[in-house]
């Protein structure tokens, strides 16, 4: 099968109660019913691990790139479901059970299956160790994870309690550090709403201006057993892919267990960097591999390729290349995963070839005619930023143009316009304005426009007290190392309180910064930095040997430093 | 019996107006007009990461007639955090310069001291700046201090409108510098000016 991915429109049949949901409730039931498209039947069991019946539970369709609800069953109380969808796509499936960790699958929906079957178990959240660090988010921090979190305070009794200011009759909360990797509902909660991730949160009547929420530790269920989705027919075409989709999320959870211990309290930025790097995506590749050598539908096998290529792992070249040599340009497997497209083209490290493919794809017939645009879209935004990280101006400002006029309101021109304007002072392509700065290192010296000309050079705006800038440093220091001898240097330009601060940094520190360094007197108030619009840190520019700007800020910053130098010397040579 | 607002505080029979307001950030002008009560000491800070600076008098300071308190509040941008009044560099960082956020008094009526700050415990924002997390103690959202001062035995029996002119207000400057995930604004100073005017 292939090109059946038509415009989506869902018919959600409902079994038993609907879900009442934190998110656009009307996603859910109401939409309209499309004629054309056919009807694919699903049903099937969602109990616990243990066999047993969840005395809440749901089964959810859901778009798998921005996880939308499109429709919610709530399953029978023998644990039964159905769903009846009349469109074709990709999307998720989500189990969920009010006290079990939600489990999720791939859905392909071909058209071409009138009905697909499923088996679904869920096992309990596995319990960290007390005492907890239990947190509470919820309305109030609009369920961040990263901050304005209620700490629960520890009652004589062993409970934990907080009080929560509510604007409103009621409270949704979810409990932080209590369950591993995963932020869980309250137990006896007055109802639950689900979380559009495979949990519930709590809901809290609030009699007054606060909610008091309390918490028995003992009525936390402790976790049994492995949670797991299978296919009555698993070498159908949904059961194929949903197998790959299962192996492939436990792939990305052991990326992000993997970047948690990365982080893990006492690593050294340096450590924690070789850690990160550390990982070997290739257990990922070969997984995928091994799907890829039986399958042999091309547009199941396009699909697994863009979905892989647009998880959030760490993705190989070698992996990256494979798929823009499989996968045709007009492939509607990329619709499915447009990130996988970015991540592509750039993971490939093959600039020509990554251009060559995103200008094919950008000519195809198929993808002209298509109203939704995000493919041509985010092709023609990684040529736009190919140019801008490699100082094609000419390219950077037709790429632009094109991107916010024809593409207007896609993600891909919003990031165009944030990246690039042109009428902005210091972009690509334009000649820095003229400036001159005393050396830190040497009284009698100075530096200017005209006095660097001849050498590839990073203005660095910095400082002592910036924590983004200091881990920029190992990138810096590499960078350096690796490119000096063809004529790069780094001018840092410090924002510190006093010189003295930057000469204690670079003799004590692990950093030397073995390069050119001045002091800026009065900072981001400075006329320096007013010419050169520098308002914040860390920021740089790339100026060419001729006093061009080749780059600027984001294409400087991390890993991306290494690439644009690297794109730069090359094109040199 | 002591009567509290916003804007000024009795206390035996001196009013302590206490409000200043600078503001920073995309959203000021709102939230900035939105909090103003004394417009002629508002300032406005462009761009520090911190949408909102105010003080405020309150005369509930314990049972010493002698001492008043003001409440120093900051109120951070969307995304925004500073350094708490004691920083605490996490190992990864272990070469930075903190810049604590910080207030002291920068001029003040003779006799009149800053007894004691009392700082809220900073809160763990996690940050990942271009590489891996990074889990920063730091203050966030709104963040106000409390400032315990005295006051000298004839500003607190003074009333009258002639000593309107005579008492200069109480200054306080106020120091933070603030960052999200990709930028840092560089520290700033700002001061917050906190008249001591007398009921008449």
């Amino acid at each position: 099968m292939a090109g059946l991915f038509i415009a989506l429109s869902l018919l959600a049949t409902s079994v038993g109660n609907a879900l009442r949901m934190p998110t656009d409730a009307s996603a859910s039931i109401g939409l309209p019913v499309t004629l054309e498209a056919p009807v694919t039947e699903l049903s099937g069991r969602l109990v616990a691990a243990d066999g047993r019946p969840i005395a809440v539970s749901h089964v959810h369709l859901q778009g798998y790139v921005d996880g939308a609800i499109l429709a919610s069953v709530r399953v029978g109380p023998d644990g039964g479901w159905t769903l009846a969808a009349d469109t074709t796509g990709l999307f998720l499936l989500w189990f969920s059970g009010v006290g079990y960790r939600g489990e999720r699958v791939g859905l392909l929906l071909s058209g071409e299956e009138p009905a697909i079957e499923l088996e679904a178990r869920l096992a309990r959240h596995e319990i960290l160790p007390r005492p907890w660090q239990a947190e509470l988010i919820g309305d109030f921090n609009e369920f961040r994870t990263d901050q304005g979190g209620i700490f629960l305070r520890s009652r004589t009794d062993g409970s934990l309690a907080a009080e929560v200011a509510s604007g409103s009759d009621s409270i949704a909360v979810q409990l932080k550090g209590v369950a591993v990797a995963a932020e869980i509902e309250l137990p006896d909660a007055d109802r639950y709403v689900y979380d559009g991730a495979g949990g519930y949160r709590g809901v809290i009547d609030a009699a007054g201006p606060f909610a008091a929420i309390a918490l028995d530790p003992g009525r936390i269920p402790a976790g049994d057993g492995i949670g797991e989705v299978t296919f009555t027919d698993p070498d159908s075409e949904s059961g194929r892919f949903g197998r790959f989709s299962r192996d492939l999320f436990a792939r990305v959870d052991a990326y992000f267990a993997h970047r948690a211990r990365s982080s893990a309290a006492g690593a050294t930025l340096t450590q924690m960097r070789a850690i990160y790097e550390e990982y070997d995506p290739a257990p990922d590749a070969a997984m995928l591999a091994s799907y890829l050598a039986v399958e042999a539908d091309p547009f199941v096998r396009d699909l697994m390729l863009t979905t892989y290529m647009g998880a959030p792992i760490k993705t190989d070249r070698t992996t990256a290349r494979k798929a823009l040599d499989e996968i045709p340009p007009g492939s509607r497997a990329w619709r499915a995963q447009p990130r996988g497209l970015s991540e592509a083209l750039s993971a490939s490290a093959d600039p020509d070839r990554a251009h060559e493919y995103a200008l094919a794809l950008l000519a195809e017939p198929a993808w002209r005619s298509e109203q939704d645009a995000s493919v041509r879209s985010t092709a023609l935004g990684w040529l736009m930023e190919d140019a801008l990280g490699s100082g094609r101006p000419n390219e950077l400002a037709a790429y632009h143009a094109w991107l916010t006029g024809e593409y207007a309101g896609t993600r891909a021109a919003e990031r165009a316009a944030a990246l690039y304007a042109p009428d902005r002072k210091i972009q690509p392509g334009n000649r820095i304005p003229d400036f001159s700065v005393r050396s830190m290192d040497d009284a009698g010296a100075s530096w200017s426009r005209d006095g660097l000309e001849g050498q590839v050079v990073m203005l660095d705006f910095w400082a002592t007290w910036c924590g983004p800038c200091i881990t920029e440093m190992p990138y810096l220091h590499a960078a350096y190392e690796d490119w000096r001898d063809a004529g790069f240097t780094i001018l840092s330009l410090s924002f510190d309180l006093a010189p003295e601060d930057v000469e204690n940094f670079r003799a004590e520190g692990d950093w030397p910064m073995p390069w050119l360094h001045t002091y800026v007197e009065d900072g981001a108030d400075s006329d320096l930095a007013k010419e050169l619009d520098v308002v914040n840190i860390p920021r740089a520019i790339l100026i060419g040997r001729d006093g061009t700007i080749l780059a600027t800020n984001e294409a400087l910053r991390g890993e991306k430093l290494e690439l644009t130098l690297a794109r730069v010397f090359e094109r040199e040579n | 019996m002591h009567r509290v607002t916003w804007n000024h505080v009795t206390y035996r029979g001196v009013v302590l107006s206490c409000l200043a307001l600078l503001c920073a950030g995309a959203s000021a002008p709102d939230a900035c007009a939105q909090g103003v009560r004394g417009g002629a000491d508002s300032v406005r800070v462009q761009l520090a990461g911190v949408e909102r600076l105010s003080s405020a008098g309150s005369a509930d300071a314990g049972s010493r007639e002698d001492l008043f308190e003001v409440s120093v509040a900051i109120v951070h941008a969307r995304n925004f955090h500073s350094w708490p009044d004691e920083p605490v560099v996490p190992p990864e960082l272990e070469v930075l310069n903190p810049i604590a956020t910080s207030i002291r008094v920068a001029s003040a009526p003779a006799g009149v001291e800053v007894e004691v700050i009392e700082w809220p415990e900073p809160v763990v924002v996690t940050v990942r700046y271009t590489s891996e997390p990074l889990e920063l103690l730091s203050f966030v959202d709104t963040t106000v201090a409390r400032l315990r001062i005295s006051l000298p035995e004839d500003l607190v029996d003074i009333s009258g409108a002639a000593a309107q002119a005579e008492v200069k207000p109480l200054e306080l400057q106020v120091q933070f510098q603030s960052c999200d995930e990709e930028y840092c604004y560089p520290p700033r100073r700002e001061t917050l000016s906190v008249p001591l005017a007398l009921d008449p």
